[in-house]
């Protein structure tokens, strides 16, 4: 027996999108595969690792455990909707490059959004609340340290 | 993954009889921070999905006069966002900051964390020491249950087809009140309970005991008590030998079998240590040093 389809609406980076899913496509499938935003990374597909990160109405989520069924009339952020001018960089992209806060760069959409949903939460945050909010984003390259240093430079530039 | 058929229940009444139309394999959809996975593994192959995120009773939180209610949809970060709703319980604030990462928190919910029943579920061992209720709903009937009984064993609840967890209702401590929840794992975060503990416990002006709940987690296959440990507190005076005569008691309640996070040895080493750390939380939280 053939399962149902069902029509959703919702927006990503302000765009409003119309599109037919079957129930078990989930966000990041949907993202990728059908939107062709491929910015937001597929890691561990189990809640774990943090690289599917995207915002939805202004929760940063692992894409890969929501259903796009589940999403009608959200709001979603993506990796897409920061810069993908070199020379105009968002200050958080701006200062993961100019720290060396990534290596490989598959997990670095995923950081991004985090540390924008960080920052909102707490303008100034301390070490120890940096390492805790970006404890559900995994990065085999960096050994931490430098995503840390880019999230505290964006605070002194920001201050300064 | 397999493909089903998905509804968005709008009212409890909904979601029950969805449920009911397909009792024999449908699964409840709160936060899906497992159900997902699961699916994707195969280990749950359900026809129907019904997501109950939409039901409004699922998402109340309420602080009334005598209780903390914690409706079953709400996303565990909703609740410690709240300002002053959790000041009456560290150790239940202390859990719902520990489960997962902030973009699990931002997703899962109390009853998808207590509906799974696993043995080492963060937020179990704390509502099992408040003494907390979950109103289990149908579309025409309620009913509560403690926590306690509600697991009966690893991913399994005493609920009927139909039946939601609606909330969870928290007594408000009375009088010289307080309460801790610590559990131990290999890395700070992101991590699985070896041993939890929650603990709930109340004092006379003198620091004489004259309430306490001990609740053990990942140690049993469901949620215990460590009913030796609190005979031994109650109306004794809050000090050191106190807690360290209930630490060394605690294990008298667990059962613990080896897995891949520990032994069972290991853990039965560390529950008297967690315990006394738990219990001295406690009386941090009450200004008395120990």
């Amino acid at each position: 027996m053939k399962n149902k389809t069902y029509d959703i609406t919702f927006t990503v980076n302000n765009k409003l999108e119309k599109m037919t899913v079957e129930a078990r496509t989930t966000v990041l499938s949907l993202l990728r595969d059908q939107l062709g935003l491929t910015g937001t990374k597929e890691g561990c597909s189990n809640g774990n690792c943090g690289a599917c990160t995207v915002n939805i109405d202004g929760y940063t989520i692992d894409s890969c455990c929501v259903f796009g069924v589940e999403i009608e009339g959200s709001t979603i952020e993506t990796i897409e909707n920061f810069s993908s001018d070199a020379k105009n960089l968002h200050p958080i992209q701006e200062s993961f490059l100019r720290n060396g806060g990534l290596q490989c760069g598959i997990c670095t959409p995923g950081f991004i959004l985090s540390t924008q949903h960080l920052l909102k939460n707490i303008p100034d945050p301390t070490e120890d609340e940096i390492r805790l909010w970006l404890a559900g984003n995994l990065c085999r390259c960096t050994g931490y340290d430098k995503i840390i240093l880019s999230v505290q430079d964006i605070i002194s530039s920001e201050s300064s | 993954m397999h493909d089903f058929d998905y509804i968005k229940a709008k009212s409890i009444d909904q979601a029950s009889t969805a449920l009911l139309d397909q009792p024999t394999n449908s699964s409840i959809l709160a936060g899906g921070t497992d159900l997902v996975d699961q699916m994707r593994r195969g280990v749950k192959t359900p026809d129907l999905i019904v997501d109950i995120k939409s039901i409004p009773e699922l998402q109340r939180v309420a602080l009334k006069e005598n209780a903390l209610i914690l409706g079953g949809g709400v996303p565990v970060s909703r609740i410690y966002n709240q300002q002053g709703i959790l000041s009456e319980f560290p150790g239940l604030e202390t859990s719902l900051r520990l489960i997962g990462s902030i973009q699990i928190q931002n997703r899962a919910t109390i009853a998808g964390n207590i509906g799974n029943a696993s043995p080492s579920a963060d937020l179990v061992p704390i509502l099992v020491a408040l003494e907390s209720k979950a109103t289990i709903a149908t579309g025409n009937s309620k009913r509560e249950i403690e926590i306690e009984k509600l697991i009966t064993e690893p991913g399994i609840i005493a609920t009927e087809p139909g039946e939601l967890i609606e909330n969870i209702n928290i007594p408000l401590p009375k009088g010289k009140s307080t309460n801790s929840y610590l559990r131990f794992t290999p890395r700070a975060e992101m991590d699985i309970a070896v041993v939890s503990l929650g603990v709930s416990i109340e004092l006379e002006p003198d620091a004489t005991i004259v309430h306490c709940k001990i609740a053990l987690g990942a140690v049993t296959p469901k949620p215990i008590r460590a009913l030796d440990a609190e005979q031994y507190m109650l109306g004794k005076r809050l000090n050191i030998e106190t807690v360290k005569e209930a630490a060394f008691l605690i294990n008298q309640s667990a059962a613990p079998i080896s897995d891949i996070r520990a032994s069972a040895q290991y853990r039965l080493e560390l529950l008297p240590v967690i315990g006394e750390r738990a219990i001295r939380s406690c009386a941090i939280n009450l200004g008395i040093s120990l």
